[in-house]
Formats: C-alpha cells, structure tokens, sequence
C-alpha cells in the first residue's frame, strides 16, 4: 500500500432525489458510517474513498433545494460547509432537472467554496432529448463539470480524478457569481463595506463566510444570519443600520420583497445558462413516467392500483416465502432431532440446546424469508418512485385525520419494521405532524408480528388462516387512524403543515440497489435472532427449568411463579400465566412471545406438539384475544429505543408504551368479553 | 393582485397549462407559525429568531426553491380533487395538497378559466 500523501474532505450536496446516496456509495464503495448530525436527529453519512495515493473523506450532506434558514437540513448544509470548510463541494445535479438542481448551484458557489458538479442521471435527461454541452456549461459556470450516470457506476472515476485535480490546486475555479443587477449590486457592495469595515463583523467570522454572501443573506433577510451578526456586533452596529438603508430602499424601487428578487435573479442566471448550454430536441414535455402517472395516479384507477400493489405485497409475502420457510423448518427440526439423538451431553444441556436455543430461536428464523420478501417489495415501491405516488393517492384520507400524504410513507414502511419506519418521519416538516405519525406507527403489524399470528392461526383457525392473519392487519390500520385522530383533537391539535412533495421520476430498481437495500434492513432481523432473541430464549428456558428439581415449565417453575403474579392482569382477557410470562418477555422483542411458548411447553420446535398444548390453555377466541393483545400492546424494545431518539424525550417514548397496553387491553377485554357473548366461549 | 383570469392552480384541469402569477401567502394560518411547541426534534435549532418566521412565508419560499416562481409555465398532470394536485414545472412533478394548489394562482393558456 501507498502512503498516504494527502487527506481532504469532500461533501456531497445537492437537491433530493438527485441521486446523491448512489454517488455517495460508488465513491465509497459502501464503507460507510452512519451517525447523526450533532444535536439533530437529521441522518449523517460518512465514508472514505481511495484514490491512486489519495485518501478523502466523503460526507453525505442532506438534500436540499435552497441553503435558506427555513428548514433544518438547510442550516446543516451551511453550518458544515462554512464551518469545516471541505476541500471541495460536489455537487450531484439532476442532468433530467438541470434548470432546477442548477439553483442551488449558484447558492453553493456563493459561499465561496470549490464547487465542482457532477451531473448525474445523463442517461435520463438523454432519454428526455435534453442534450447538454458539458463543456460549455463548465465554462459558463467557472466551474468543472463531471457528467455521469451513478445507477451504473459510470462517471465515478472522472469524478475521483476531478475532486484529486481539485484538491492539488490543478483544477480551475472560476467561481461564476450571480449578477443581482445594477441595484442590488450597489447596495450588496455597501453592506460588504459596512461588514468588512469599522464596527463590521470581526475577522474570525468572516473566515467563515465571504462577505458577499453575508450581505446577500442578509437582504434576503436570513435568521440565521441575522442571529449571528446580532451575536458579533449587536443589533444597533453599523451593518444593521446599513441593512435598513439599503432595503428602504430596495423596497421603494422594487416594491415587492426582497427575497423574492434575489430568488428571481438567481432563476434568470440559470436560465441564461441553461438556455446556452442545454439543447431540447422536443418541446412537449410528456414523459414516459408522466404517462405511467396518468394511469397509476389517476383518479379513478389510482387507489384500485394501490390497493392492488398491497395486495400483492402480501401475497407474495406469504405465498412465496412459504417454500423457503418449509426448507428452514425441516433444516431446524433435523439440527433439534439430531442433537437430541446424538449427544450424550447431560439432560440439563440437552434441554438447553433443543428447548431454549433451537425452540426460541429456531422458530423465529423459520420467518426469516417473509421478512426478507417484505423488505424486498418495500424496497421497490421506494426505488421505483412508487411509494411518493402513494402518499399523493392517499392525501384524502390521511386528510381526514389530519396529517397528509407523506405521513403514509412511515405507515407502509411499519408493515415491514416499525424501527426504520420511525425514522422515516423525518421527511414531515411539522413536528406535531411527526409526533402524531411515530405514536400510531407502532400499531401498524410489523414482520415480527408474524410469527405469532402463524403460529396461534395454525393452531387454532386452520381452515382460515389468511383471513384471520388479514383481520389482524386490518385491525392495526383501524386503530392507527383511530388514534391518529384522538392524538390530533387533544394532543396535538392544529393544522397539519402544508402538503408539498417531489414525485421523483419512476426508475427500474436496480438489482443491486434494491438488494442491498433489503439487506440493510432484513440483516437487523437476522442479528436480532442471533442476540436479543438468543438471548431472551435461554433466560426464559433457564427460568422453566429452575428450581431444579421442577417439572419443566410448570406453573411451580420461576416462569410460573413470575406468570402467577401477574395472571390477575390478564385474567379478565382469558389469558393463563403462561400468556402472562410470554407477554412479559415478549415486551423485548415480540418474536419472543413464540420463542417462550416454544420453551415453556418443553417440546422444542414440534409444531404439531406445540399446537396440541397450545389448545389446552386457550380456545379459539381466547387465542384471537392474545393476537389482538401481541399486535397492539407496547412496542418491542427496539422501536421504544427508537421513538425516544426521534422524539428527543422519555416522556413521549413512556406514553407510547403505555397508551398501547391501554389499548390492548380494551381491545383484547371487548373482544373477549363481546365474543363470550356471543356464545364463542367454546 | 386580483387581476382577472387568474385561476388557483387547484381548479384546473389535468392537461391544462398557463403561467405562474403569485403565490398567495397564508398569513391568517400563523396560529401555529413556528417557535413553540417543538416535540424535540428541533433542538438545537434557532427557529425563534427568524426575520419571516410566519408560516405563509416560509411556504411561499419553499415552492419558490423548488421551482415554483413567477412566471413559470405550469401544466396541471393530475387533479385529485377535493385532494392533491400533481404539476408539472420545467422538469419536476410536484405535488401540492388541496391547500396549497388553490393558494397558486395561475394565468391559464386558453380554453380555462373564464
């Protein structure tokens, strides 16, 4: 290996959907760190590319369209790069959206960093007839300019060998600047007199940011700039006193805001440019994906299509992942049988290994492909586009609750893991919004609900599994609205923000992308079989098994003695201790409420056994009643984790877990009570 | 202001164009606007200092950046009414919920709007 000569920090910026996280993975080949931006649950991505004997650092700002201080990603996109001042700025531009992405160009040149422009997704703008001239438009913008296509990993050396020419000083950077105009100009020059001068804004600050775009945020009337000059020099020094002069009078010549202006401007230089450099061959701009759009978000064909895409989400969830399932399930069984017949290890070990471990663990990853399948179809309907033509499909209900579109998003992506389901709140703007669409996501039924409801259907509703498993689902949505509502009438009562997205244009998925995808968040599963799951199954089998001398998984057990204590809870519900002693432990992950059947009833991963016992303790409504409870009570531990990082509190993370054992319970007591009524006792 | 021919965007036809006029501010939605009542996620952000820190504002300028400005050729893909609006401007698709398209007021090409 070389040594390395040189180090420098490269930051990725650029407009959403542009393609920045693909760019971001080609340069570093997926080595990659995730953390957050300080103080902000905002995602912060970092890795290191190699290059010949020149190592730098990537690091993935968010997307964004403008460098405002109107939203957070904005203000981190600033912070960092006048802050750290990164060697160079790449920055991703959108070749099928030139003019728009082009936009936040003129802003990121205006902070007076190295900006070179990949331009990526050529082969779209191509298919569009959008022609450009590469090299026109870097000369126009002072600028080096990288066409590529990142989905196929073309452009991604040239765009190495362009950040390396930058950082050893051989690339040329003109650093275009927007021209205002001859008013704006004069009075930009004033406040940057007033700034630099006596009584301006000290040295140390102008380090950071070049006076021009001080002056030209400061007409724009930036709070974030205002902030900090306020902080440097006071609200009466002289740059304010320039501030008020110069847009007195801007306002009498131009009669409008300000900001509007300069908005204009920075619109009309992109025009200018793009009209230089960029060719169309057709005018009309229908595109093959507005076409896609006239039959998917149709009014009348859109929701019947979406229903139709969910339907077969889960049927190829369930029908499909079957087969594997069956060869997982033979392949758990023989490991239990062959242990049981071949070691000659003491009982208590034996036990240990075919009860706690293989039971507990062994009867969750039997799930493993549903879950991979679910993540997969998830994983599509992203990298398609789909999933924002959904949120726009079902605007009108969400509606009714009071959230919007967007907030569905979150609701799909719960099917799959309530955890990276959580975490996608971050893309609403209201934080009452968020707050509303984290606490009923919990009761959307994730994957690990599944085992649970297999395991209960089979046992006791075999000739209608499906529909008992869909009733289940259905449940779930019901509530989620139900609660979304009530938390918006009394918790959090107001307008939801105003609805405004980006429909990105639909893409084939890549193989490769929507893999890798699936396997960001599949993997989580497998690890968590591997450690909260191994180690819940071996606490509960050590719990069945002491005192010794006990019947194993007896109600003379410690599981027993701790399932008594707390049977009085769930009595009302039809539930024994051994419901109670599931329930328990499944609060930590619920896959474990299976795991702990598996254990207490001692008969390993014998289905047929454990159904048997299975239908000793509960009837078929008692059984629907411990579905209904398992689907809606406390989130698993993980998603409580997760709602107190997002929310930034213990107070919202402890109300989530409590109003859901509230409602489960109420749920689970109506059912059971309605039912018993009804005569389903039996 | 007022001039007449304009229409909200929220009222035209899928397939009808024209020409971006003003955005209309939501200033009566202040109630709310911004500041207080931040849940966490915001900590750590100056929101309170802002010279427009009304919520009509911010969403003028929102859709300012995203590429809905005065004077932009706008053309209505679908219409969801009484939900969103799909438009289509330059190249970008965006979709508006019903509040917002009906605060886009639009000089139409022909045929719309009398």
């Amino acid at each position: 290996m070389a040594a390395v000569r040189t180090s420098a920090t490269v930051a990725l910026a650029g407009n959403p959907n542009a393609g920045k996280t693909t760019v971001f993975n080609n340069l570093t080949g997926g080595r990659q760190h995730v953390g957050n931006w300080p103080g902000v649950t905002v995602e912060k991505k970092e890795g290191t590319s190699r290059h010949r004997d020149l190592t730098f650092k990537v690091v993935d700002l968010p997307g964004t369209y403008s460098l405002t201080a109107y939203s957070l990603e904005e203000v981190i996109v600033r912070d960092f790069i006048s802050g750290e001042k990164p060697e160079v700025v790449v920055d991703i531009v959108d070749a099928s959206n030139i003019e728009r992405n082009l936009y936040l160009t003129t802003q990121l040149m205006e902070l007076g960093v190295p900006v070179i422009i990949a331009l990526n997704m050529m082969d779209a703008a191509e298919s569009r007839g959008v022609q450009i001239n590469v090299e026109l438009l870097s000369e126009l913008l002072g600028v080096p300019v990288v066409p590529m296509v990142g989905l196929r990993n073309r452009g991604t050396e040239e765009l190495k060998d362009a950040v390396a020419a930058a950082v050893g000083g051989e690339a040329r950077f003109r650093g275009i600047q927007v021209n205002y105009g001859r008013e704006l100009e004069e009075e930009i020059e004033r406040l940057q007199g007033s700034i630099e001068g006596e009584g301006g804004v000290p040295p140390e600050f102008l380090g950071r940011y070049s006076s021009r775009w001080l002056a030209v945020k400061l007409l724009e009337e930036d709070a974030g700039v205002e902030t900090d000059i306020t902080a440097y020099c006071g609200r009466d020094c002289a740059v304010f006193k320039q501030f008020e002069d110069s847009r007195r009078h801007l306002l009498s010549i131009f009669g409008d805001d300000i900001e509007t202006v300069i908005v204009d401007m920075r619109y009309g230089f992109v025009a200018g440019v793009v009209r230089e450099a960029v060719k169309r061959k057709r005018e009309d701009a229908v595109t093959t994906s507005d076409r896609i759009d006239n039959v998917l978000t149709n009014r009348i064909l859109g929701f019947p299509f979406f229903a139709l895409f969910m339907w077969l989400m889960f049927f190829l969830t369930f029908f499909l992942g079957k087969y594997p399932m069956g060869w997982i399930d033979s392949l758990v069984q023989g490991l239990a049988k062959l242990v049981n017949t071949n070691l000659t290890s003491p009982a208590w070990l034996n036990s240990l290994l075919v009860d706690g471990v293989i039971g507990g663990v062994g009867s969750v990853l039997v799930f493993l492909p549903q879950i991979f399948i679910i993540f997969i179809c998830i994983s599509i309907l992203e990298d398609t586009g789909y999933m924002a033509r959904a949120a726009f499909i079902m605007d009108r209900i969400m509606h009714w609750l009071g959230l919007h579109g967007k907030s569905f998003i979150p609701m799909v992506m719960g099917f799959g893991c309530n955890v990276p389901a959580v975490m996608a709140t971050r893309t609403l703007e209201s934080d009452k919004d968020r707050m509303i669409t984290i606490l009923v996501n919990p009761l959307m039924s994730c994957t690990a609900r599944l085992p649970v409801y297999a395991l209960f259907t089979a046992a006791f509703f075999a000739a209608n599994q499906g529909t008992v498993t869909f009733s289940l689902y259905l449940l779930g949505i019901v509530l989620a609205v139900a609660m979304a509502k009530l938390f918006r009438k009394f918790l959090f009562p107001g307008e939801s923000e105003p609805f405004v997205m980006e429909l990105p244009p639909y893409r084939w998925p890549t193989l490769k992308g929507t893999l890798v995808h699936m396997w960001d968040r599949g993997s989580l599963f497998l690890r968590k079989a591997g450690t909260v799951i191994l180690a819940g199954s071996v606490v509960i089998w050590l719990l069945s098994y002491l005192p010794p001398g006990i019947e194993y998984g007896s109600s003379g057990s410690l599981a027993g003695m701790i399932g008594r204590a707390l049977e009085p809870l769930v009595a009302p519900l039809g539930f024994d201790w051994r419901a109670a002693v599931a329930l328990l432990f499944g609060f930590v992950a619920k896959e474990i409420v299976v795991s702990t059947y598996g254990a207490l009833f001692g008969v390993g991963e014998d289905k047929a056994a454990i159904s048997a016992s299975l239908q000793q303790v509960f009837t078929p409504l008692t059984a629907y009643c411990f579905m209904a409870f398992t689907l809606l009570y406390t989130p698993c531990l993980a998603t409580v984790a997760v709602i107190r990082k997002e929310t930034g509190s213990w107070k919202w993370a402890a109300f989530a877990v409590g109003y859901s054992l509230a409602l489960a319970w109420l749920v689970a007591f109506l059912i059971y009570r309605v039912g018993l009524l009804f005569g389903l006792g039996g | 202001m007022g001039a007449s021919g304009l229409i909200p965007l929220g009222f035209m036809q899928p397939g009808e164009t024209g020409v971006l006029v003003e955005i209309r501010g939501l200033r009566h939605h202040d109630q709310d606007g911004t500041g207080s009542g931040h849940a966490g996620p915001s900590k750590g952000y100056r929101r309170g200092h802002m010279f427009h820190s009304d919520r009509g504002h911010r969403l003028v300028h929102r859709l300012n950046h995203m590429g809905l400005v005065p004077g932009a050729p706008v053309r209505v893909l679908q219409n969801n009414a009484p939900g969103p609006v799909i438009v289509a401007v330059k190249d970008s698709r965006l979709c508006l919920g019903r509040g917002v398209a009906n605060k886009v007021m639009v000089s139409p090409h022909s045929g719309a709007g009398t």
